[in-house]
């Protein structure tokens, strides 16, 4: 379990953290989204203990991680930003490293490292020295490092940064088999998509204060905005597209052929069919009526908006 | 499986610090290897000791030799002014050339050979009593009969003293003391912040101090390894080429890894306040070549002597070999210090300095 408590931090006079309040229950995996600057990766560096709060506790299976960080680390992988590697080890040594640090014993270190290479498809690389990789195999590296010791936790900061998109796909692959395993996740994404494939809930944050934090299925039905692609049969003249524009939910209307416009609506579900009574209504025979993009991303969107 | 499932996941116990210490330490060691530092570390000790020894030669100098002929100043020890009935001897002789081979000497009056054996002369020891007026020089002959307005010469061969020898070498153990801890100390916690992989070691469960004494310990291993390879070098090179070993080098050793652990801790006092590698390398090395000595030479001159000063403490290093040991005075050499306070004040600064670079290090935070 993660526990965050009135968390704060200043740096200097900026306020990264205000009184940030979250929970993570054990075999939950959870997103930590935000814009740039909103605080995602302070709030993982103090649960890491690599910087301290100004005030409030960070504990991580019950254990306070500034007054008893051995402890409270004892069974957390984390991956904080993209880690460098010391470069004239290999990945075995580096594992081995690690894995001695975390109370494992030799065989189990072997055992485990052999199983992580090989998933993380750094197996062929084993005894290269770090110091030749690409910034995508130190991020397998920085994977493979944080679930060598099965942690009960996972304090993942932008786990597929640097990948290509295979290596993506398998990271998440990792993360939904974690979580079907039970064990906690709390990973910052930029990648709406990503969370919500992966993840069970999202904390939103923003300048340092939670914006909102609930499960993903009840998160799509928070948002008030949805963007509709609208295809017609017949041409949309642009006096049909001013004229929808006019229109009381129609935040924003946008052509993307002679036959197509995207609406951007801010409204309920129900009121949706109004619009497409009221489209009809203009004479354009609709093709098709569906809205695109992800709830979370417009979710993510608004909220963000909302809060600057 | 890239994790076993909930059952099949082992139990694992944290190992303690000093197992931790101890993983850090190995593994340090191995980064130091496969850097080449270790390898550089050892070719600077080997160059030392090489070059400290090839050089004299090369330009001429030896460290043994036979001489023949050589002229014996005598003096009447009656011309002194002392009574006869003083001293056990008429004249007295003196060489300047020391480290002669006792057995070696012959004297020769007049080019005769003179007679040999404690009835007809022989070198002062520690014990005799010498006149005043010769008692600076290296060699003392003591002539039973009066050998005074004759020629006097003298055929030997001669080695290096013991301490000479060493001391010639063991000149540069504060050097290799110096450039271990700008080399590994100051570059070892600074390292973790300006590399980031302060954000691979640190979000681990393992305490600050662990990580500190860890690479601590390594820094001082490597630091260690080029000591004893110049001390053995010296030992060795002292028995084939003046066929002993000075006898106060094992205490010199002894000061130099206590001179070693004050500096390393420094140079990590000044890794855990420092952000750049190659900042607290230079700073490092500026501390301890330039501003401590400065320091001491402008207080010297003064006529004062600053007892609580790194550098000057750690001048036992060489000074201890000197037979006899002068406290509290000041010769050719310079002041000496006095070594108890020397041992006090370089554990002090080693404890002070670890003490507050430790502090430092468990505050400071990885931002950026």
């Amino acid at each position: 379990m993660i526990e965050v408590r009135n968390l704060s931090k200043y740096f200097g006079s900026i306020k990264a953290l205000d009184n940030l309040t979250l929970s993570i229950p054990k075999g939950r995996a959870v997103g930590f989204l935000g814009p740039n600057g909103a605080g995602k990766t302070t709030t993982i560096k103090i649960l890491t203990n690599l910087i301290r709060a100004t005030s409030g506790n960070a504990l991580l299976n019950g254990c306070d991680v500034v007054i008893d960080p051995k402890n409270a680390l004892g069974d957390v992988g984390a991956i904080v930003e993209t880690p460098e590697f010391y470069p004239n080890l290999t990945p075995l040594e580096i594992l081995s490293y690690l894995g001695s640090i975390r109370g494992m014993c030799r065989v189990d270190i072997r055992r485990r490292s052999d199983e992580v290479l090989r998933e993380l498809k750094l197996d062929a690389w084993k005894d290269t020295r770090v110091g030749k990789f690409s910034k995508g195999m130190k991020q397998r590296l920085a994977i493979a490092q944080a679930l060598i010791h099965e942690p009960e936790i996972l304090i993942l900061d932008e786990p597929t940064n640097g990948l290509d998109p295979r290596g993506m796909v398998e990271v998440r692959e990792i993360i939904r088999m974690l979580k079907k395993q039970r064990r906690t996740v709390f990973m910052s994404s930029h990648l709406l998509f990503e969370v919500q494939e992966t993840c069970d809930s999202a904390a939103l944050i923003d300048h340092g204060k939670l914006l909102v934090y609930d499960s993903i299925e009840n998160l799509g039905r928070l948002t008030k905005v949805t963007k509709i692609e609208v295809t017609s049969l017949n041409e949309v003249s642009l006096g049909i597209i001013q004229k929808i524009r006019e229109m009381k939910n129609a935040m924003a209307v946008e052509t993307v052929n002679p036959y197509t416009f995207l609406v951007t609506f801010e409204g309920p579900m129900e009121e949706q069919s109004e619009l497409l009574r009221a489209i009809q209504a203009m004479g354009v025979e609709v093709k098709s009526f569906s809205p695109v993009g992800l709830p979370l991303e417009m979710l993510y969107m608004d909220l963000v908006r909302e809060s600057r | 499986m890239i994790g076993a499932s909930e059952g099949a996941r082992t139990y694992r116990r944290l190992p303690g610090s000093l197992v931790q210490i101890r993983t850090i330490w190995k593994y340090e060691l191995l980064r130091y290897l496969r850097s080449k530092r270790l390898l550089a570390s050892v070719l600077i000790a080997v160059a030392v000791l090489g070059l400290t020894y090839a050089l004299p030669l090369a330009l001429g100098e030896s460290y043994r030799g036979t001489e023949t002929n050589i002229g014996v100043t005598v003096i009447d020890v009656g011309s002194l002014g002392i009574p006869p009935w003083e001293l056990p001897y008429n004249s007295v002789g003196t060489l300047d050339d020391e480290g002669i081979d006792r057995g070696s000497l012959k004297l020769y009056v007049n080019g005769t050979e003179y007679p040999s054996g404690s009835t007809s002369w022989s070198i002062a020891g520690a014990e005799d009593r010498v006149p005043e007026q010769v008692s600076d020089s290296p060699t003392i002959i003591m002539f039973t009969g009066n050998v005074s307005g004759r020629l006097v010469t003298a055929s030997y061969t001669w080695a290096m003293s013991e301490q000479d020898f060493d001391m010639k070498f063991i000149n540069f153990a504060s050097l290799l003391v110096i450039v271990s801890a700008a080399l590994f100390g100051a570059d070892a916690l600074a390292g973790e912040y300006q590399n980031r992989t302060g954000y691979l070691i640190l979000p681990n469960p393992l305490k600050r101090e662990a990580l500190f004494f860890g690479k601590f310990a390594s820094c001082m291993t490597m630091g260690l390894v080029m000591l004893s390879i110049l001390y053995a070098g010296v030992a060795l090179l002292s028995v084939m080429t003046v066929d002993g070993i000075d006898d106060d080098l094992a205490t010199s050793f002894a000061l130099a890894v206590e001179y070693l652990l004050a500096a390393m801790a420094v140079a990590f006092l000044v890794s855990s306040i420092m952000n750049g590698t190659t900042g607290a390398t230079v700073f490092t090395l500026l501390l301890f070549l330039m501003v401590m000595p400065a320091i001491d030479g402008v207080s010297s001159l003064a006529g004062q002597r600053i007892e609580a000063s790194l550098t000057y403490a750690a001048s036992t290093v060489i000074y201890i070999l000197v037979d006899p040991y002068i406290e509290n005075s000041a010769d050719s050499l310079g002041n000496y210090p006095d070594p108890h306070t020397a041992v006090i004040v370089m554990f002090a600064y080693a404890l002070v300095a670890i003490l507050i670079g430790l502090r430092l290090f468990k505050r400071r935070q990885l931002v950026g």
